[in-house]
């Protein structure tokens, strides 16, 4: 049986050899070519992508190392101070207080709607604006003058923390604003080790400066 | 005495049609092989760069959060000024409104109320006489309105009279924006 498949070959050789050779490119071609083909094309975006981060990373490093810590501390405070993390009634009040002062009209009431003790939802619905929060307050000052109740109303936009007036009420003796004061909780998301850090944008710096001559 | 002898090789020689199909079929699997070893070493190749950018982004972010508390407090105050930003550019600024309408007051009325909200201002003006209030309502009022970029839906004189009590006439207006 052997001697005869021996043969067999011997006598088929130049056959069989050239189509083994095709058979062997032909497998060659579908199980290493085309799926090595798609994942090198899947290793290169890879390669990119990591390239790019580690050029973000390098950035990273560079720009955080360029910062100054006591200009980047004000700025912190700065922000906080705009944009408070909480209900920040202390401020609000020191707000209001400024902007009384600067337009001559004395703070008669505040009505606060500080908001339950436990909610579910992080920022209930109605309660936000862009996705900030917002605490309610209802302001009511003396004043000698319609106008000068709308300069307290002026002064109030140019203040911080930044609010937002939704109605104006304003005689010769007094005015009323209801008032919605921003704040926002610290997110989680920007403290991931990847975070890429940027440098600040020359909107950012603008906005900085306006900030600090509110505060003022 | 005879021998049959056959001198005819029993093997069969390879015609031109084999000698081809062998070269073909040849040069067919070293172009299939060539491109699988060049394929596999390339992809060794870039399996070790990867690996070495890994490494080097390890390294990195262990490198940018050396001072988490300084990251962190540049993020904050980042994340925050694009929020601010946001605010500012989308909160209303009834002031704005007031102060043009106000601006087209003649000079010689005061202003006794004013309500503003999204929709709406509610302005009431007191004048010694009527002179002042005609102008107002003849042509201050309509050169007000038709310009486009205020969006004034209506306007409306919502009361009138003479307040006894100071002796000036009063008229209220009820201005809608669209």
């Amino acid at each position: 049986m052997e001697r005869q498949v021996k043969l067999y070959l011997k006598k088929y050789k130049q056959d069989i050899l050239p189509i083994f050779l095709i058979f062997a490119g032909i497998i060659l071609f579908f199980r290493i070519i085309i799926p090595q083909v798609g994942d090198l094309a899947g290793m290169i975006s890879q390669i990119q992508t990591q390239v790019e981060t580690n050029s973000g990373l390098t950035d990273s490093q560079r720009n955080l190392s360029s910062i100054n810590d006591a200009q980047l501390d004000d700025d912190y405070i700065l922000v906080l101070k705009a944009l408070p993390s909480v209900k920040s009634i202390g401020s609000i009040f020191e707000a209001l207080t400024i902007a009384a002062g600067k337009s001559n009209v004395s703070i008669g009431s505040l009505n606060l709607q500080v908001g339950s003790v436990y909610e579910q939802e992080e920022t209930p619905a109605g309660k936000s604006v862009g996705g900030v929060p917002f605490l309610n307050l209802l302001v009511r000052v003396n004043a000698n003058s319609a106008a000068q109740s709308t300069r307290f109303a002026q002064v109030l936009y140019e203040t911080v923390p930044i609010l937002e007036i939704n109605s104006i009420s304003a005689t010769s003796s007094d005015g009323k604003y209801d008032v919605n004061f921003f704040f926002k909780p610290i997110s989680e998301k920007s403290f991931q080790a990847q975070t890429i850090v940027t440098p600040l944008l020359p909107v950012h710096l603008e906005l900085l400066t306006t900030l600090r001559s509110w505060a003022e | 005495m005879k021998n049959s002898i056959n001198l005819v090789s029993k093997r069969r020689r390879p015609g031109k049609f084999h000698r081809r199909l062998f070269i073909v079929s040849v040069i067919f699997f070293s172009i299939a092989f060539l491109i699988s070893a060049g394929l596999i070493g390339y992809r060794l190749i870039l399996g070790g760069q990867l690996e070495v950018l890994k490494s080097d982004e390890t390294k990195l972010i262990a490198a940018v959060n050396l001072d988490p508390e300084k990251k962190v407090k540049f993020l904050t105050v980042k994340e925050r000024l694009s929020e601010i930003q946001k605010i500012l550019n989308e909160r209303k600024n009834l002031n704005n409104r007031i102060n043009t309408v106000s601006a087209v007051l003649p000079q010689d009325l005061g202003i006794s109320l004013i309500e503003s909200d999204e929709q709406q201002i509610k302005l009431r003006v007191t004048a010694p006489d009527l002179v002042s209030l005609n102008n107002l309502i003849e042509e201050k009022i309509e050169s007000y309105a038709v310009e486009q970029n205020r969006a004034v839906k209506r306007i409306e004189m919502t009361s009138f009279g003479l307040n006894p009590n100071t002796l000036l006439y009063e008229a209220t207006f009820s201005i809608e924006f669209i």
